[in-house]
């Protein structure tokens, strides 16, 4: 099942086409990743989603409304002189929660994000960082089936961006459906079941991570080796060798059989581990970007 | 409803917890309690015993008025004799002065009073004014005449002035330009205040972005309705606080004699009702106008700038009161203009105070000015969907029209 569907979707702003025939699909349960450099559309087509703006054609189908969808916009903000408990009340009662499940509901998550000491201090005496989970909280303190975090990244310390990982994953887990936005391609990678590549405006690549990444695998491994590495300038179907740290990166060429690679590399290099070469979805997304323009 | 509640709630508590609010709210209980504290205290005498009381010899002739002297709160009245050099003890600052009573004082009512400051104007009106008092009382008492008969003697004429107009004479309450003032100032400022204060709500919402996630969750026109409910409900808290504290005050403070003479006069309820009236639909009308006007701004900025045809709307009636209408309530302009719903919240209310206009005409103020609150919410309703969610530049006038044909 689909928790979202884009069909057709245009928005201009003015001359400028922001959102050019951007069609995906995202499965209900997923983590999905909307992925594009700066300015590539991604917050216009959240928004759109979001019904904060309507696309100038094309259909957007939502399979959950108002209060089951939660919303992280990129621009963050909250009521800078509510206190944090009467503030998360607030969000939780607006999306038609009542006020003893809210009550659990914040004390669970302000504990979660080590913020249940500061529950009767007010919003703007909190630092940028706590501010930052504040608001995540406030997306998903409802309980929403449908997720949209549009850069949740941005301005999360390295811990927070941990935190904040695991509870995506949890959220999924629970079947919850999530649609981020992000242009950190290391993130997307370790939480995204799906990704959609945008660039100006345009969809550039659709799917399940896992067999886009297949699709772009090379014919070549990463290589641990104990012994000397001389030994693979003998053979004559390999390509490319680099080294990157105590790993070696090996390329072989088309007709080169890897199973008979790594026979050579056991019985020679005294192989200690190996790993089939995959680009990383950063590798993906510059090749990519860089082959449509 | 509870959506709209939630919002109001939430936009109430924000308004009446900040500083200022606390502060005027409190203010006028402060200055009920140092009365009433003042009050206690003077009854007590305690600031007749703090104030030093100026010392002035007395050499009566007369031999009669030195028991009613020593009575005295203000002054400090000491008897002396010619064999004391009085002058020396004036100059060395022993007492202010000293009064010489003549022998035949009640009958010519002679009395001298020597000291070193005669510039003290003031001051010696008040010592010539508490001698009287004291003489007169000692004339009173050799008669045969009834004190209390008296003050109802000496009680003032009540006296009236009526107004005669083509339709009948009419009283002309003494108290009606005075109550317009008030009535127009209190209204406009009110006005005024709780408007910027919706406007402050909107455009801080939609600077930090909040708006964005609230709108998914409510409808524009709820969030819409639950501010306007919301900082109406502030500006009604502290004209509730302050009418209260005004009517403690005309009620008690009069008697508590601090100040003898408060005018007793009552505001008809005719009048108080219109006021009332005027207040919410004017309020509605302001407020909705100044929200559609702000949600088009894209900074604190710009929605001041956008605040300015709004608050003009407000500015004129108001001169227009003040200049005309007060003077002439009843001429056909100030008629037409108080039926103007823009207007009509000011003029109407100060018509009403010092003139009777046709019972047709307040009916037909009160009808268009409930039409014309509907209209703008409605309108307003429109372009604060649209504008709330815009970013960047300020959209022209023609871009909003726009909107409104097409949403």
């Amino acid at each position: 099942m689909q928790a979202l569907k884009l069909k057709n979707v245009f928005k201009y702003y003015g001359e400028l086409c922001a959102v050019n025939d951007l069609s995906l699909s995202v499965p209900k349960g997923s983590c999905y990743g909307l992925l594009g450099p700066n300015g590539s559309g991604k917050t216009t087509t959240l928004r759109m989603i979001m019904n904060i703006i309507m696309p100038d054609s094309g259909e957007v189908q939502l399979l959950e409304n108002g209060n089951s969808i939660g919303y992280l916009p990129e621009e963050r903000g909250l009521y800078p002189k509510m206190k944090i408990y009467e503030l998360l009340h607030f969000f939780a009662e607006i999306r038609g929660m009542d006020s003893k499940t809210a009550q659990t509901k914040i004390e669970y998550w302000l504990d979660r994000m080590e913020l249940l000491d500061r529950i009767n201090n007010r919003v703007d005496e909190l630092s940028k960082g706590m501010q930052q989970k504040l608001q995540l909280v406030t997306t998903i303190i409802h309980e929403p089936n449908f997720i949209v975090l549009d850069e949740p990244f941005i301005g999360l310390d390295p811990i927070a961006i941990d935190q904040l990982r695991v509870m995506i994953k949890e959220l999924q887990g629970a079947g919850k459906t999530v649609l981020l936005s992000t242009h950190w391609m290391d993130q997307a990678e370790r939480l995204c079941d799906y990704i959609c590549l945008i660039n100006k405006g345009k969809k550039v690549m659709e799917g399940a991570l896992k067999l886009i990444k297949r699709g772009f695998r090379k014919n070549g491994f990463i290589l641990e080796l104990e012994g000397e590495a001389n030994f693979l300038k003998q053979i004559d179907y390999v390509d490319k060798i680099e080294y990157d740290g105590d790993q070696l990166r090996v390329e072989l060429k088309e007709d080169g059989d890897p199973k008979e690679f790594i026979k050579i590399a056991f019985e020679q290099g005294n192989l200690k581990g190996f790993k089939l070469l995959e680009p990383s979805l950063e590798e993906i997304f510059i090749e990519k970007v860089k082959e449509y323009e | 409803m509870r959506k709209v509640w939630l919002i109001l709630k939430r936009e109430y508590l924000q308004e009446v917890r900040t500083k200022w609010f606390i502060i005027f709210a409190v203010l006028p209980f402060i200055g009920l309690g140092l009365l009433g504290g003042g009050i206690f205290l003077k009854n007590k005498g305690v600031f007749s015993k703090l104030l030093k009381r100026e010392r002035i010899a007395v050499i009566d002739d007369s031999k009669i008025l030195m028991d009613r002297l020593e009575k005295n709160e203000f002054y400090e009245f000491v008897p002396a004799d010619e064999t004391q050099d009085l002058n020396d003890e004036v100059l060395k600052g022993k007492i202010s002065g000293y009064l010489l009573i003549d022998r035949d004082v009640l009958a010519n009512g002679k009395i001298t009073y020597y000291t070193k400051n005669v510039g003290n104007v003031d001051g010696i009106k008040r010592i010539e004014g508490v001698l009287n008092s004291i003489i007169f009382e000692e004339r009173l008492s050799r008669t045969k005449i009834d004190p209390k008969e008296l003050i109802n003697i000496r009680t003032r004429i009540n006296f009236k002035y009526m107004k005669v107009t083509p339709t009948g004479e009419k009283e002309e309450r003494g108290f009606s330009f005075a109550l317009a003032f008030a009535v127009l100032i209190i209204l406009y400022m009110t006005i005024i205040w709780s408007g910027g204060m919706v406007g402050r709500s909107v455009i801080e919402e939609k600077t930090n972005r909040v708006v964005e996630i609230i709108i998914t969750a409510i409808k524009p026109f709820q969030l819409m309705f639950g501010k306007l409910l919301a900082k109406g409900g502030v500006a009604f808290t502290l004209l509730f606080i302050y009418g209260t504290v005004a009517i403690a005050f005309i009620v008690y403070g009069g008697k508590l004699a601090f100040i003898p003479t408060i005018p007793t006069f009552s505001i008809p309820t005719g009048i108080f009702a219109y006021f009332a009236i005027a207040f919410v639909l004017g309020y509605l009308l302001f407020a909705s106008l100044i929200m559609a006007f702000v949600s088009t701004a894209g900074s604190e900025r710009d929605a001041h700038q956008a605040q300015g045809l709004p608050i003009m709307l407000i500015l004129i009636p108001f001169y227009i009161a003040i200049f005309y209408v007060i003077r002439s309530p009843d001429t056909g302009v100030s008629a037409f203009l108080s039926l103007f719903p823009f207007f009509t919240p000011l003029l109407m209310p100060v018509r009403l105070t010092v003139s009777t206009p046709p019972m047709w005409q307040i009916y037909l103020s009160i009808f268009l000015l409930i039409a014309a609150v509907f209209f703008m919410i409605w309108i307003s309703a429109k372009i604060y969907r649209t504008g709330l969610l815009m970013y960047g530049k300020r959209p022209k006038l023609s871009e909003i029209l726009k909107w409104l044909r097409y949403s």
